[in-house]
């Protein structure tokens, strides 16, 4: 979607002023059963379904959400080129998924470069279990290259895929991220996608989700707990 | 304060005398100048350094010590022949065209809120830089800044 004109922008309005207070209410208290599927309200169409929340969770600042989302069996290609499966190349780390783009100023070198400062601020065993994965929603401009080029600003070990912008997009769906084909991929354009950052388990489900604006502090502090989550987890403690 | 005698006795003391008493006579204006006028200033400014080379972002917050608001309409940048005011909310950006600034107030453009969408930097930036911003207001005259290029991930304290 094109943020050029007027129109599109107050359009697009809605459905962030309802993601921004999806975040706001998260961390209070008297949040009850919500909705956070402001996901495709600027568009309208391909809706995704919605992503039952919860509540706040009163140690992570993550959003509980009540039906785990399933990490998505994705093959795309990685910044060396070659193919790469999302659950084999993360199998048995808590594995934090992104969409976004390279072009996009704001919001995704933020979350990235906050997600980046978090994991410098962990011990080396911590880091070693966790990976970081960013999924381009502009295949268009992303190639590998420029892909591997952007996440080396941040760290290089955080995992990039491009690919087929229909499978990437159905793959976000069922994760709630609504994405929008522009209606132009020549010369400037901006790209519309969900800005959450899903933290998969080694069980390759996610039991809560972060909305943008997650410092690196708030982060640092979150990884080992949801470290610890998953290592209880995996021990045979239920979802 | 200054004694008169020491006063008398070296000029120069007179002189920053005299400095002082103009730089408070020019505070005494300013706090009474008319309630009806914006009173801008702008701090802060920086530019992270940009993970593409195809665009990059800059933060800084206007201060309004006057006891009327304005608007910022627009940014210009030596390194970009087009700039563009975003809003990021949870999942997108839109572009504004005005931002309103509060009389007595600030306007704070931060990571995840508003920023200036700098397109195609004429050339790379790095921690050391700097970029000069231009801000154009409805009603008081362009401010002009030099932006200190800042590493990823930088956050002004205590923001």
């Amino acid at each position: 979607m094109f943020f050029f004109s007027h129109a599109t922008g107050r359009g697009a309005r809605g459905a962030g002023s309802r993601a921004t207070s999806v975040r706001r209410l998260a961390g209070a208290v008297a949040l009850g059963l919500l909705t956070a599927t402001a996901l495709g309200a600027c568009g309208g169409r391909a809706e995704p379904p919605p992503v039952k929340v919860a509540g706040p969770t009163p140690e992570l600042h993550g959003t509980r959400i009540t039906t785990p989302l399933r990490e998505p069996d994705l093959t795309l290609t990685g910044t060396s080129g070659r193919p790469v499966n999302l659950l084999k190349a993360t199998e048995g780390r808590l594995t934090l998924v992104y969409f976004g783009y390279t072009h996009c100023p704001d919001v995704c070198p933020t979350t990235m470069a906050d997600l980046a400062a978090a994991l410098r601020k962990l011990t080396p065993a911590q880091r070693a279990r966790i990976a970081v994965v960013f999924i381009t929603t502009d295949p268009w401009r992303d190639t590998p290259k420029v892909i591997k080029s952007w996440l080396a600003s941040f760290d290089t070990s955080f995992i990039g895929l491009t690919g087929d912008y229909a499978k990437i997009q159905a793959a976000a769906k069922p994760l709630g991220i609504a994405l929008e084909r522009p209606s132009s991929t020549t010369g400037d354009y901006e790209v519309t996608h969900g800005a959450e950052v899903l933290p998969f388990g080694t069980d390759h489900r996610a039991h809560l989700i972060y909305t943008a604006g997650v410092s690196a502090t708030d982060w640092a502090a979150d990884l080992p707990k949801l470290l610890r989550e998953q290592a209880a987890t995996a021990k045979g403690g239920s979802a | 304060m200054n004694r008169p005698v020491r006063v008398r006795r070296t000029p120069l003391l007179a002189l920053g005398a005299a400095v002082v008493a103009v730089v408070a006579a020019l505070v005494a204006w300013r706090s009474s100048a008319p309630a009806s006028r914006p009173d801008l200033r702008v701090v802060g400014a920086y530019v992270p350094r940009p993970a593409s080379p195809d665009v990059a972002a800059a933060y800084f917050t206007v201060v309004d010590d006057g006891g009327a608001g304005d608007e910022l309409t627009g940014v210009a940048s030596d390194v970009a022949a087009e700039t563009m005011m975003h809003r990021s909310t949870g999942r997108t950006m839109e572009m504004v065209g005005s931002v309103p600034i509060p009389a007595k107030g600030r306007l704070v453009f931060r990571p995840g809120g508003y920023h200036v969408m700098l397109e195609k930097p004429v050339r790379s930036l790095r921690p050391g830089d700097h970029v000069t911003l231009t801000l154009r207001f409805r009603r008081s005259a362009p401010i002009t800044v030099r932006a200190p290029v800042e590493p990823i991930g930088y956050r002004p304290d205590g923001t």
